[in-house]
């Protein structure tokens, strides 16, 4: 079932009560009406029988008067949970969206001529538009696929405006990329053994990993910030006055049993110092998503500085 | 040889992410009332050797291999500029293996 099926569900049904509600005051005010002749007739009446009836129709009357009550309230709940998960009804699309706004100093960008351009971070359009129904796991990733109208680009630029998770696990991040890196310590950034980011010398790692595109990176990423791990790091954080998060969660549980079929990864053979090729990196039952959020103050909004795939 | 603690592991994993310590957003950290323990329990890590390949190795995807020293140093000498800045790094640099 993708989003926009559960949205229309949920505002069906939240006609629905608005509808039950009405009839329910209606009879209310009929069961009111008639209690009260009821009432006129047989009081002072001494037979017990019109008594216990006169009780009874005052018992229904609340009843039906509560369950129009109960009815308002369930209409009132899913609205609110419409206004949390998807405030201006347009989830998943990128109509409407303004542009974003550039925040804190020009950062990366090292390496040698023709590497990308140090990048600036800016402010987040766009998650709210990205309702990728995490909880629905890989239907959550078919429902984000099958909506994209442009939002996958726009959270991809995001991220590539706050760090590098793209362009160091996206899916434009080859095998042949991911081998470099393992074996030679380049960074798929800008192919160079310096660090796009830092300007120092980029590391060598045993796995290099991705993410097989660029859907799976912005699923992964959005996962981790709406599950209840992330915005227990966050909370905890900002409580603290620390500008730094790492998260992470089990890959199974992002994208299902089969996780394995949206990562990649070459894992280097030998040592480091003497290398010895790489081979398809094995991804083992505890693989783990990995985000890291930064910001630059207290005042700032968090971004996603990388987000890759830990074997 | 000083074992590592729970807090310390997640500090430094959280800082170094294949190598690409964040010493900037460290150096804020070090100075939160929350982190007071921070300065001593490294200064007491590293003077005790507890920082190795292999313990290192948690902020390296797929771990460290033995001969990875000279990573490690780099990476500490960055933690430890970011922890006590302007303070020269205690330890001498890693002997050469052959």
């Amino acid at each position: 079932m993708s989003w926009t099926d559960v949205r229309a569900a949920i505002d069906a049904a939240i006609e629905g009560f608005e509808r039950l509600a009405g009839v329910s005051e209606e009879h209310s005010r009929d069961a009111d009406s008639l209690g009260a002749r009821i009432a006129t007739v047989f009081d002072g009446s001494g037979n017990e029988l019109p008594a216990t009836a006169r009780d009874h129709t005052a018992s229904a009357a609340v009843r039906v008067g509560d369950s129009a009550a109960g009815y308002r309230e369930a209409a009132r709940l899913c609205r609110d949970y419409l206004a949390a998960v998807d405030p201006d009804g347009a989830a998943g699309s990128v109509e409407g969206l303004g542009a974003p706004t550039p925040i804190g100093p020009l950062k990366g960008g090292y390496g040698p001529t023709g590497s990308p351009v140090a990048r600036q971070a800016v402010t987040d359009v766009s998650r709210d538009r990205c309702h990728v129904y995490p909880e629905q796991g890989p239907k959550g990733l078919h429902d984000l696929t099958m909506r994209d109208d442009g939002i996958v680009a726009l959270r991809s630029g995001w991220m590539d405006a706050g760090g590098h998770a793209r362009r160091r696990h996206g899916g434009g991040v080859t095998e042949e990329q991911l081998g470099e890196r393992a074996e030679e310590g380049k960074d798929p950034a800008n192919g160079s053994g310096v660090d796009w980011e830092t300007g120092r010398e980029h590391s060598r790692v045993r796995h290099a990993t991705a993410f097989v595109s660029d859907t799976d990176l912005v699923f992964a990423e959005a996962a981790v910030w709406n599950s209840r791990e992330g915005r227990a790091a966050i909370a905890e954080a900002e409580a603290l006055g620390e500008d730094r998060v790492d998260v992470k969660l089990k890959a199974a549980g992002v994208f299902g049993p089969d996780f394995r079929r949206h990562v990649h990864g070459r894992t280097r053979v030998g040592s480091s110092a003497n290398p010895q090729g790489s081979v398809p990196t094995m991804f083992g039952d505890d693989t783990r998503i990995v985000v890291v959020y930064r910001r630059y103050d207290a005042d700032s909004p968090w971004r996603a500085y990388t987000c890759y795939p830990k074997a | 040889m000083a074992e590592l603690s729970e807090r310390m592991l997640n500090l430094i994993e959280r800082y170094n992410i294949d190598g690409d310590v964040g010493d900037d957003d460290l150096a804020k950290t070090a100075k939160l009332p929350a982190y007071e323990w921070l300065a001593e329990e490294f200064e007491q890590a590293l003077l005790a050797g507890a920082f190795t390949t292999e313990t290192w190795g948690v902020c390296y995807n797929g771990g460290l291999d033995p001969e990875d020293t000279d990573l490690v140093d780099r990476d500490l000498r960055l933690f430890w500029s970011a922890i006590f800045p302007g303070h020269p790094y205690p330890l001498p640099p890693p002997q050469e293996t052959e």
